[in-house]
């Protein structure tokens, strides 16, 4: 691992834990559990065109663990690792494909956030009771996996054309 | 690198089509199923158990307690409501009144599960 990997996603890891502490300040949605816009994510989303999928889904976890201990519980925490990983699972083979833009991969990252959070409710929890909340949380994660697309494509496309700036870039190839 | 393609409004519009789908048939059942005379109770479940089942119609304060959590659960004039929870976020007594079948009350740091339920 060079030094400038290690920079970067060190930066990426420090700016994605900075968000999910503004998010853990912010008052939980419309009451339902763990409706939240996933500011987080913006930071993984640029991270998965930027310095791509592996380091995005390093980033990630790493960020999970650290918020989990440093703000939550051991149940936030699980239900974080399953969204999450669904979700950056998902936004990975759908980049892939190259049939979508920034927005509709992050879209999807909203929708598989939430619906695996829920799954890991369902399983922790041991009932299917909170599956009534599955159409409202697909609703809220694509609404927030627009937002955060938007933005994260602004970002992306910042940060790579700073390439032949003074700025420098942290895009790699 | 493309921010927005067409391709993306149509999952954006296709997955809230599929979800509001969802939304106003249950909420066409749900009323559908109000005229039912049947009993209905209130189901309180812990850690993925049930572990009461009082009817609906007759006023009574439960309080679940487990380890350190405390959940005080009222059923009051047909409703039922969470009055005072020991958990961090409060959602359970945010949520305030449920009188209906279907949505529950969910305290999640404390698994505690709030519904009602139609029949036996």
């Amino acid at each position: 691992m060079n030094i400038r990997r290690l920079t970067t996603n060190g930066l990426l890891l420090a700016l994605a834990f900075v968000f999910s502490y503004i998010e853990w300040l912010l008052p939980e949605f419309l009451m339902i559990p763990g409706a939240k816009p996933g500011l987080a994510n913006i930071v993984i989303v640029t991270a998965l065109y930027c310095v791509g999928a592996n380091d995005a889904l390093m980033i990630n976890i790493v960020r999970i663990v650290l918020v989990g201990f440093t703000f939550g519980n051991m149940t936030a925490m699980i239900f974080s690792l399953a969204g999450g990983l669904l979700s950056l699972g998902v936004m990975t083979a759908l980049k892939k494909t190259d049939h979508f833009g920034v927005t509709g991969v992050s879209i999807a990252g909203g929708v598989c956030h939430n619906t695996g959070q829920l799954m890991a409710a369902m399983v922790v929890m041991r009932t299917t009771a909170v599956i009534y909340y599955l159409p409202w949380l697909i609703l809220l994660g694509a609404a927030a996996g627009l937002l955060v697309g938007l933005i994260s494509g602004l970002c992306i496309r910042a940060l790579s054309s700073s390439e032949n700036g003074a700025g420098g870039n942290i895009t790699r190839d | 690198m493309k921010i927005l393609k067409k391709t993306d409004i149509a999952l954006l519009v296709s997955v809230a089509a599929v979800a509001a789908v969802f939304i106003i048939s249950r909420q066409y059942k749900q009323n559908n199923s109000e005229n039912d005379e049947t009993q209905q109770y209130v189901v309180i479940e812990a850690g993925g158990e049930e572990i009461a089942r009082l009817p609906l119609n007759e006023d009574t304060i439960y309080t679940v307690e487990r380890e350190d959590m405390h959940n005080v659960i009222v059923i009051e004039n047909g409703g039922v409501y969470m009055s005072e929870a020991d958990c961090p976020n409060q959602n359970c007594v945010l949520q305030g009144k449920i009188s209906e079948v279907g949505v529950p009350i969910v305290c999640l740091p404390h698994q505690v599960i709030v519904m009602i339920v139609t029949g036996q």
